[in-house]
């Protein structure tokens, strides 16, 4: 097992074990609970990669109610035993959307409508998430808009589907979109019945002519009590750093674009998501200290977005460089695993092992501001592990079991492996 | 056709303020018979019923319509305000099973029917001079459909220039010469709820109409929603489900107008719903605003079964399969255990009275079962204390069925509306 | 055409790959001309199959073909000979594609029946495809023509070298490819009928041209002869007919077999049993449909099934019929439920090995990458590192009836090595080398895409000025 960090961290986390309440002997305490899926579960493994820098050898974790109660080192006798386990997986871009709907498309700027309208809690693809060891997602509006809306934070299971059950956080930030996406699909009026996509942009210039008009509409509406515009209040947001910005950018073009547009609104906090070509303004980047959420590493460089090209080598430059970035899997699970195997991509492109689990778990849960409850294996966060064959992100290696919120979403004792 | 004439009686003189709390536009499609039937109306006789600010409840607000002007020749059902159309006529049907609302089925039962309304039902005596009609079979109140879908003429639902129209009236496209309405007729439904199509947000209100006689029951019982993804559409706002539900709660929020009449509980509400997200957007909706009404749509909302209770409302179900599947079964019985309310949509006729027996069959009682094309379905059309029963007062809409209804080997002998024999018979 | 001998042909390819690359170049470092042809390669391990491993090893290449293999300490090294690799290194045995409808011009006809033409016209040897299958360690690609045509045309196995197709020829005129598969719009009974109706035309006209021959109106023949085509050799020749097919005919040795006409010839290959068939299955019931077309036309033995995920569900068939797979696509298969809507996933091979049936893997659908990733993502769903293994090496050279010469790394194969930075199917591992037969015709320090790819190097960097 290439358990490549391990070694560095044992002796520290024999001493640092934290114990909740009594050590027992055996792990069989666990209660069932009398109606619902079960939440309490001791399992112990031979690696545990907790993702707060420690990797526990021979190692336990213990559920109670859906939160994690203890978390140590030692052979104990625990309901099932696996080679591995990380936190359940972050995700930070997800493709999960039930389409067209869940964006509002009258506006090509609409910063103050929320994707929660748009979601289907019902749809099988969170449990294909799931089951690719996703347990937490931010779902954004689809990219038709500029200016697109508020994306949420969300659990991938466990619980009832419903909002109060799921979402763990709204207010994350403002999702923008450079690009081609806003604005294929609009035409000019001439020639054309008029539909509401005579007005929205064709071009890259006129999608971010509407960012620019919707910033400086705001920054005219602080002025003049006079004027106002629908949503300008999540802009003032926006524009006081209460809310990130969220801006899709993927060419470099576009990555030029979004850090041009920070810097003349003087945008605090801003997220660059399905970044790809980073490294041609890899110092443009690390002097604007944008965070990156990067898009999904393929074996040609070719990521799907704007015809964008990325870099093997990207995240172990970026983490070089000291500037925070995620991994995303998007919604690439379609043939295999998806955000679950993109630490291996970043990995073979020169990341550090440790590095590299972080950026699909603790580090997104940061930028979502989440981290309070999900992305690390720790006493009181949600009971979210991902169970493996092997050392984790190993393309030998497969994710035998899905814990989600306490409840086994994929059973590791039944080999209903993937 | 347009030679016809233009013969329009209308009643409101009786009627000083005939569309109480309506908007101007609604003013205007007050005259909507005219404008939509220029080309063929005949006598539209609109009775005191209109002024009834209760749209819920049993006052018939309809009135009758007959091609070409001509009265219909029975006479019998035209009792109007005001208007003695012909002399009181008793007419007794003597079943072999009549059933009553409480579900008690009684062996040779009477019912007694004056003026088209039912005057007695059950163990009572024949009355003197009544005309009687024995059946040697089940009486059942005329089935009731408490959605449906093409049973006006095409596009007449869809006013596609506006996703908000919460005062317009389905009514007015009502065509009583559709052909489909005597398909429904000679399957035993006599009372069917008109919606407008579910490709608007706010379609509008939701008429009641007999399927024979031309008879309008009601001109606005519902306020039609739709937040099935048709409504989202691309071509204009909303294009999503968060605009349809921003624009939503700003319309329920400190409501006006029909929102202020279906939020004081006035006026119904009708909800297209079709997947679990919807169902679940939609009671969230409702639970901000202290809405409840018709689900309509939600076929597979059975892990939702025990919210829809929850929230009050009711659910119409699409027509079921004849058997349907394991996933659509669980849905119903999940409903009928959380005892929430339900009916099924007319859509083809021949199948309107098996979604009845498929919810037999998967576990409903008998009772709900029948219940759920007759009273319940007259209950969420809100006219459930007009039609829909064989009780004192209600209308005298009937059916004569060879056996249990219930049964698939049983047929339609004949259908009586208002008293009058709509279809079958020999009598 | 396979040469046995590793002498005239091979000599000649290789000066022809020698020149190829010259032209790609930046691939290689090796010079022309060695003072001896040998090629030694050194590796801390050499995977000779997924049975046998040597630690520390050493393997020697003559005349194309690995002439020794074992222990460094136990290998006799020729001195003059030039040497590769190192200590750090695996040797693997270099990739074997069992089918593959890239790095052609179009891979599709749009005729339903085209036995009468050949790949070695569609292939495009600068196509990027064959880059990446040095990139990727993959040395011998069978090439067929894509899932379209009813009958598609003869298909060609060639290694990723070489500028010409001459050059990249390892075997012409191979194979030839069918589909049970339905291409859009055409229903799988028609597909059924035109494939079963193809050989009925040819059986019919055999008869017919067996008839004529009887009647001495031989009209081919006299066509040839009056078109100046002289038949000679075997063409000239008559030959009975043999094949195991439901049907014969009778007196096929009256015809020359130069007098077949080119559309019908290669489909006679294939009934007696001369070239191997590749049917695509799309779906379970296609393999139905292609083992009975392939049984009663007496090509079952030389038929491998081209299968996408779906195909899974006629295991039971397939291990009936005896015959070997290609798994194309996902290697999971992934269904929804139609009535409770969940969604479950099938990981094919797991199948195919349960029930015996030997496959191989593709890098055929690009999206699913190349045949090393596959064979490690096949590991982590479940298959042993040997099985894995397999599939991606000796199990293709096999269905490919090439087990002799490609698949492994034992003493008499052709000297196809892929030197990889370390465990072959390691996340962090590279294909640093590839040698075929012989040749070292990738380096990936000099591999230009690669540091784009790989190292984000800005391929304009030197076109800069302002630098």
């Amino acid at each position: 097992m290439a358990l490549g960090f391990l070694s560095t961290f044992a002796a520290t986390s024999a001493a640092t074990l934290v114990l909740v309440g009594n050590a027992p002997t055996t792990g069989a305490l666990s209660t069932q609970q009398d109606d619902g899926p079960r939440t309490s579960w001791t399992v112990t493994a031979d690696a545990i990669y907790t993702a707060t820098g420690t990797v526990i050898e021979n190692g336990f974790v213990r559920v109670s109610d859906g939160e994690i109660t203890a978390v140590g080192r030692g052979k104990i006798k625990g309901d099932f035993h696996v080679a591995a386990i990380t936190p359940g997986l972050v995700e930070a871009s997800s493709g999960v959307t039930i389409g067209p709907e869940s964006v509002e498309q009258d506006s090509e700027s609409t910063p103050h409508i929320s994707v929660e309208e748009g979601l289907d809690l019902f749809s099988t693809r969170w449990a294909r998430e799931l089951s690719g060891g996703v347990t937490t997602t931010m779902v954004s509006p689809l990219d038709r808009n500029v200016l697109g809306g508020l994306p949420v934070v969300l659990k991938t299971g466990g619980g009832e589907p419903t909002m109060d059950d799921r979402v763990l956080r709204t207010g994350v930030g403002v999702r923008a979109c450079m690009g081609s996406e806003p604005s294929s699909g609009n035409s000019p009026v001439f020639g054309r019945a008029f539909g509401i996509f005579n007005r929205r942009p064709t071009t890259r210039m006129g999608v971010e002519w509407v960012f620019r008009r919707t910033f400086y509409d705001a920054l005219r509406a602080r002025k003049d009590a006079d004027f106002t515009f629908e949503g300008v209040e999540t802009v003032y947001q926006v524009l006081d750093g209460e809310l990130p910005l969220i801006v899709r950018a993927s060419p470099r073009l576009d990555i030029i674009t979004a850090l041009g547009l920070k810097q003349e609104f003087s945008i605090p906090n801003v997220v660059i998501d399905g970044a790809a070509e980073v490294l041609p303004e890899e110092e443009a980047i690390v002097a604007s200290g944008v965070s990156l959420i990067l898009a999904p590493l393929t074996f040609d460089g070719n990521t799907g977005a704007d015809r964008a090209y990325m870099a093997w080598n990207t995240p172990a430059r970026m983490a070089e460089r000291g500037v925070t970035f995620a991994l995303s899997g998007g919604s690439s699970r379609n043939d295999d695993l998806g955000l679950a195997l993109q630490p291996g991509h970043a990995m073979r492109g020169g990341l550090a092992a440790d590095a590299a689990l972080a950026a699909v778990t603790i580090v997104p849960a940061r930028m979502l501001g989440v981290d309070d409850r999900v992305g690390s294996i720790e006493q009181g966060k949600h009971a979210d592990l991902v169970f493996w064959s092997g050392a984790p992100f190993q393309y030998t290696s497969s994710i035998t079991g899905v814990m989600v919120s306490g409840e086994l979403a994929v059973d590791p004792r039944h080999g209903e492996e993937l | 056709m347009l030679s016809t004439i233009l013969a329009v009686t209308l009643a409101t003189a009786a009627c000083a303020t005939p569309f109480t709390g309506e908007s101007s536009i609604d003013a205007s499609t007050a005259q909507g018979p005219l404008a939509t039937h220029d080309a063929r109306v005949a006598t539209v006789q609109l009775t005191t019923g209109d002024c009834s600010s209760d749209f819920g409840v049993s006052t018939d607000i309809g009135g009758s319509w007959t091609p070409d002007g001509r009265v219909p020749e029975s006479g019998s059902a035209l009792a109007t305000d005001g208007v003695e159309a012909a002399p009181a006529q008793l007419l007794a049907i003597v079943a072999d099973q009549l059933h009553l609302p409480d579900g008690a089925t009684v062996k040779d039962g009477v019912l007694v029917v004056r003026d088209g309304v039912i005057v007695a039902a059950g163990e009572v005596d024949v009355p003197e001079g009544a005309r009687v009609v024995r059946h040697d079979g089940h009486v059942t109140a005329g089935l009731v459909a408490p959605y449906s879908a093409g049973y006006l003429p095409s596009d007449e639902s869809n006013e596609n220039t506006r996703p908000f129209l919460p005062d317009g009236r389905v009514v007015y496209g009502f065509d009583p010469e559709l052909p489909r309405l005597a398909d429904a007729l000679e399957q035993g439904v006599t009372t069917i709820v008109l919606p407008p199509a579910v490709s608007q947000v706010v379609g509008g209100r939701t008429g009641v109409v007999k399927t024979y006689g031309g008879h309008v029951v009601s001109r606005g019982a519902h306020l039609a929603l739709s937040m099935g993804s048709q409504a989202a559409n691309v071509t204009r706002a909303p294009t999503s489900y968060g605009g349809m539900v921003r624009a939503l709660d700003g319309l329920f929020t400190e409501p006006q107008g029909a929102y202020a009449e279906v939020a004081s509980g006035n006026l119904g509400l009708m909800t297209y719903v079709s997947e679990r997200h919807e169902v679940d957007r939609a009671l969230r909706l409702f639970a901000r605003h202290g809405l409840k009404g018709a689900l309509v749509g939600p076929s597979l909302a059975g892990e939702l079964a025990e919210r829809i209770a929850e929230s009050g409302c009711s659910v119409v179900l699409p027509t079921p399969d004849l058997v349907p599947n394991e996933r659509e079964r669980d849905a119903m019985v999940a409903l009928f255990e959380a005892k929430v309310a339900f009916g099924f949509w007319l859509n083809d006729p021949s199948r309107y009275r098996s979604s009845a027996i498929t919810a037999l069959r998967a576990g409903a009682t008998r009772d709900d079962a029948l219940n759920s094309i007759t009273s319940t379905a007259a209950k969420i059309a809100r006219v459930g204390t007009s039609v829909g029963q064989l009780a004192r007062g209600f209308d005298a809409d009937f059916v004569l069925w060879s056996g249990d209804p219930l049964e698939f080997t049983t047929t339609v002998e004949a259908v009586y509306v208002r008293g009058e024999l709509a279809f079958g018979g020999d009598q | 055409m396979f040469s046995l001998e590793p002498t005239g042909r091979l000599k000649a390819a290789f000066l022809g790959t020698a020149l190829a690359t010259a032209a790609i170049g930046p691939f290689t470092s090796t010079a022309l001309a060695q003072a001896n042809d040998a090629l030694v390669i050194e590796a801390g391990r050499i995977v000779i199959d997924s049975e046998t491993e040597i630690e520390d090893g050493v393997l020697v290449i003559e005349g194309g073909r690995i002439a020794k293999v074992g222990k460094r300490s136990e290998v006799e090294v020729p001195w003059d000979a030039q040497v590769l690799g190192g200590p750090e290194f695996t040797a693997f045995p270099g990739f074997v594609e069992a089918y593959s409808a890239r790095g052609m011009d179009r891979a599709n006809e749009s005729i339903d029946v085209a036995p009468f033409l050949d790949v070695q016209d569609s292939i495009d040897p600068i196509n990027v495809y064959f880059q990446d299958c040095l990139r990727w360690g993959i040395t011998s690609i069978n090439v067929q023509q894509g899932a379209d045509c009813v009958i598609g045309g003869r298909g060609r196995l060639v290694k990723p070298v070489g500028i010409t197709i001459d050059q990249m020829t390892v075997r012409p005129h191979f194979g030839l490819v069918l589909s049970a598969d339905p291409k859009r719009g055409k229903s799988r009974a028609t597909q059924a009928q035109a494939l079963r109706e193809s050989f009925s035309e040819l059986h019919r006209y055999l008869e017919d041209l067996v008839g004529s021959a009887r009647e001495d109106a031989d009209l081919a023949r006299r066509e040839a002869k009056a078109q100046g085509r002289e038949l000679e050799g075997e063409d000239a020749e008559g030959r009975a007919f043999k094949s195991a097919a439901t049907w014969s005919v009778d007196g096929l040795e009256l015809v020359p077999r130069g007098a077949i006409d080119e559309k019908q010839a290669p489909l006679l290959d294939l009934v007696e049993g001369r070239t191997p068939a590749f049917i695509h299955c799309g779906g379970p019931h296609d393999v139905h449909i292609a083992i009975d077309v392939a049984r009663e036309n007496g090509f079952l033995e030389r038929t491998t099934l081209v299968l996408q995920p779906a195909c899974w569900k006629a295991a039971d068939v397939i291990v009936e019929a005896g015959v070997d797979v290609v798994h194309t696509g996902s290697l999971i298969h992934r269904e929804t439920d139609p009535v409770t809507g969940d969604e479950t996933e099938t990981f094919v091979l797991d199948v195919y090995r349960d029930k015996g049936i030997s496959f191989s893997l593709s890098s055929q659908n690009s999206s699913t990458t190349s045949l090393w990733y596959q064979a490690a993502r096949a590991i982590g769903h479940g298959l042993t590192r040997a099985q894995a293994i397999d599939s991606v090496t000796i199990a293709p050279a096999r269905a490919l009836g090439l087990e002799a010469h490609v698949g492994s790394l034992q003493t008499g194969r052709l000297g196809n090595v892929v030197l990889f930075s370390g465990d072959p199917l390691a996340t962090t591992t590279w294909v640093e080398h590839v040698i075929v037969e012989g040749e070292h015709v990738y380096d990936r320090s000099k591999d230009p895409r690669n540091r784009i790819l790989i190292e984000g190097e800005d391929p304009f960097d030197n076109l800069r000025t302002d630098g």
